[in-house]
């Protein structure tokens, strides 16, 4: 079956539902639009995905299949991975807006007993959009619901069954971080939220108290830091002092007429004193003349 | 604008002021503690040279049977009388 309308946004789509329940793009039939079925609540599987047909058929999840009448206002739905909440219904679309968007996005319904998209389940917490739903035609939806006791259409399977529990754990675990990732968004728009309120939040004035402790310690460390530089200044002094005596001996003992040293000496200081001419060597005293 | 409103702001404006100062006068303090560690570094780096320094020269001295104040206590009567 082919059915034009838009879809997800897009004012113009050309969809073919095949005999196997998958809907494809009529001009990409390696694209696969939508998988229509659910596996029960409160189950959500990735439905409308890109996915490989190959892949896609092996993930598919026998069940029940939504008809376009079970399509409700307020109903969540699995779109593209995400959680729509549909907002209105017609006969021929119905109307459907992810958690966080403003806008709603129009989908198809298709008349044969498949809308492209897949199966509901209950929020916990739900986002209130309310404000901004916009029925389209409440009083068709009304005559749309289907009788107390109907019996499901022939096409809709009658219970679960899967070929592969774990290409069906898969579609499980898929659905499941879906979810996960809907509330990450959530969340961090919460956080978002939360750091600017305590951005404009000013912070409570501290007590008399700590105050009083915190000017102590911060005149302690003033008081300490300049008896510190007092008395490094008092060292330096000194340094300097026996710094200019050293300095005036070595001049001293440099200039004048040296008779050799006494080796006897020498031989207790030489090793001594050889690293103490690189020392000084170091320091630009210059050779002692040895 | 006020009279009441004026001084309002222009006391909120010193206090903003006084805040500044005392942070920079916090920021100065810590740099200065952290200055004082590096310069008690250095006066223990430079008092262990001047000693070694101190040794030689003694060591020196004593090798040439010379007598250090002497000669020190000459050179800087020399000093101070060619300056």
């Amino acid at each position: 079956m082919v059915l034009e309308g838009a879809v997800g946004g897009d004012p113009y789509k050309v969809l073919e539902i095949r005999q196997d329940g998958l809907l494809v793009e009529k001009n990409d039939r390696t694209s696969i639009m939508a998988y229509l079925g659910r596996v029960g609540a409160p189950l959500v599987a990735p439905f409308i995905e890109t996915l490989d047909e190959p892949i896609l058929r092996r993930c598919r999840p026998a069940g029940l299949i939504i008809r376009p009448d079970e399509v409700k206002v307020g109903m969540h739905l699995s779109i593209a991975g995400h959680t729509h909440k549909v907002t209105s219904v017609d006969e021929t679309h119905f109307q459907a807006r992810q958690n966080g968007c403003v806008e709603d996005q129009v989908y198809l319904k298709a008349s044969n007993g498949y809308v492209l998209a897949a199966s509901f389940y209950e929020l916990v917490e739900e986002p209130s959009m309310e404000a901004n739903c916009i029925p389209l035609n409440m009083s068709k939806i009304q005559s749309q619901e289907p009788p107390q006791g109907a019996a499901p259409s022939a096409s809709v399977p009658s219970h679960i069954q899967t070929s592969d529990e774990l290409r069906r754990d898969l579609v499980l675990a898929q659905a499941q971080l879906t979810n996960a990732n809907d509330t990450i968004v959530k969340q961090s728009r919460i956080i978002q939220e939360l750091r600017h309120e305590l951005e404009d939040t000013v912070a409570p004035a501290p007590s008399e108290e700590v105050k009083r402790l915190e000017a102590e310690t911060f005149e302690l460390r003033v008081k300490c830091a300049r008896e510190t530089a007092h008395s490094n200044t008092l060292q330096w002094n000194q340094l300097r002092d026996r710094a200019e005596r050293a300095e005036a001996c070595v001049k001293v003992l440099l200039g004048m007429p040296q008779d050799p040293p006494k080796k006897e000496l020498w031989y207790n200081y030489s090793e001594e004193a050889s690293e103490i001419e690189a020392i000084v060597n170091k320091a630009g005293l210059g050779s002692l003349g040895g | 604008m006020t009279n009441e409103e004026q001084m309002q702001q222009t006391l909120m404006a010193a206090q903003k002021q006084t805040e500044a100062l005392t942070t920079g006068f916090r920021e100065l303090t810590i740099l200065l503690a952290e200055h004082n560690s590096l310069v008690a570094k250095q006066n223990t780096a430079l008092e262990e040279l001047l000693g070694t320094v101190e040794t030689l020269v003694l060591v020196t001295a004593t090798a040439n049977d010379i007598d250090l104040d002497e000669l020190v206590g000459d050179a800087d009567d020399d000093g101070d009388e060619a300056s």
